[in-house]
């Protein structure tokens, strides 16, 4: 999954409430549907575009489909703040020779 | 503060009036930085770039001014992609006439303004609502 992905992903309220609850407890999309004040068919939706973004697990059982966070599945945000932990050491030592140069 | 957040100190050789100059004159800010149209007074919005981004190393950065007290602190809204955040310079004398410098990079909150996951605490049982930490 990448970075923009899971942004994307989470840039939506109620999806980010779904992949909150996934992350308690396995649920079918009957038990979402309970907590929410929106369709099943717009669960529904929401849960297919965590599944593209690779953070939720489908489980099939007989005809019921069950879905929890995937594990990991935030990763990515890590990586996306990793990014800037190196990036600003970086700027900081241009910053430095900057300060050399200037003028008192 | 999460554990996601970044804070980094630096000891300079320079003292807080001059590292000053250098977080807020554009043409400065520009050769350690990136490219901007910074401007030092509170509320200003301005665009940063080179910064990491979603798809490459050069993406531009929207920001704000949130916290100027010269020669102290700077305090600005990073918006990059969809992420928000917040970056704050403070600036404190140090040894031998130079200065400490703490950079704190926090606040990651995506679009839409309510905090990212980076900052959601483990919902209680019975209680699937999110607990979004300030």
């Amino acid at each position: 999954m990448s970075e923009p992905d899971i942004f994307r992903a989470l840039a939506d309220p109620t999806r980010r409430a779904v992949f909150e609850r996934l992350s308690a407890a396995e649920m079918t999309v009957s038990d979402l549907t309970r907590g929410f004040a929106v369709s099943q068919p717009a669960i529904s939706q929401h849960l297919s575009v965590l599944k593209g973004a690779g953070m939720v697990a489908e489980r099939r059982e007989g005809r019921q489909a069950w879905y929890r966070a995937a594990p990991g599945a935030l990763d990515g945000l890590g990586a996306w703040v990793a990014r800037y932990r190196t990036f600003w050491p970086e700027r900081v030592e241009a910053l430095k020779g900057v300060l050399k140069e200037m003028d008192e | 503060m999460s554990g996601r957040d970044i804070d980094l100190a630096f000891e300079l050789e320079e003292p807080p009036e001059k590292v000053w100059r250098a977080l807020t004159e554009p043409a400065l800010l520009a050769r350690w930085l990136g490219p901007n149209d910074f401007r030092a007074e509170p509320g200003a919005v301005f665009t940063v770039g080179g910064a990491p981004g979603a798809a490459n190393d050069n993406a531009t950065a929207r920001c704000e001014v949130l916290t100027l007290e010269p020669g102290r602190r700077l305090r600005l809204s990073w918006k990059e992609g969809v992420v928000e955040s917040l970056i704050t310079f403070t600036l404190e004398p140090g040894a031998d006439g130079g200065s400490r410098l703490r950079l704190t990079h926090d606040g990651f909150v995506t679009e839409g303004g309510l905090p990212a996951v980076l900052t959601m605490q483990p919902a209680g049982a019975g209680d699937w609502r999110m607990q979004w930490a300030a």
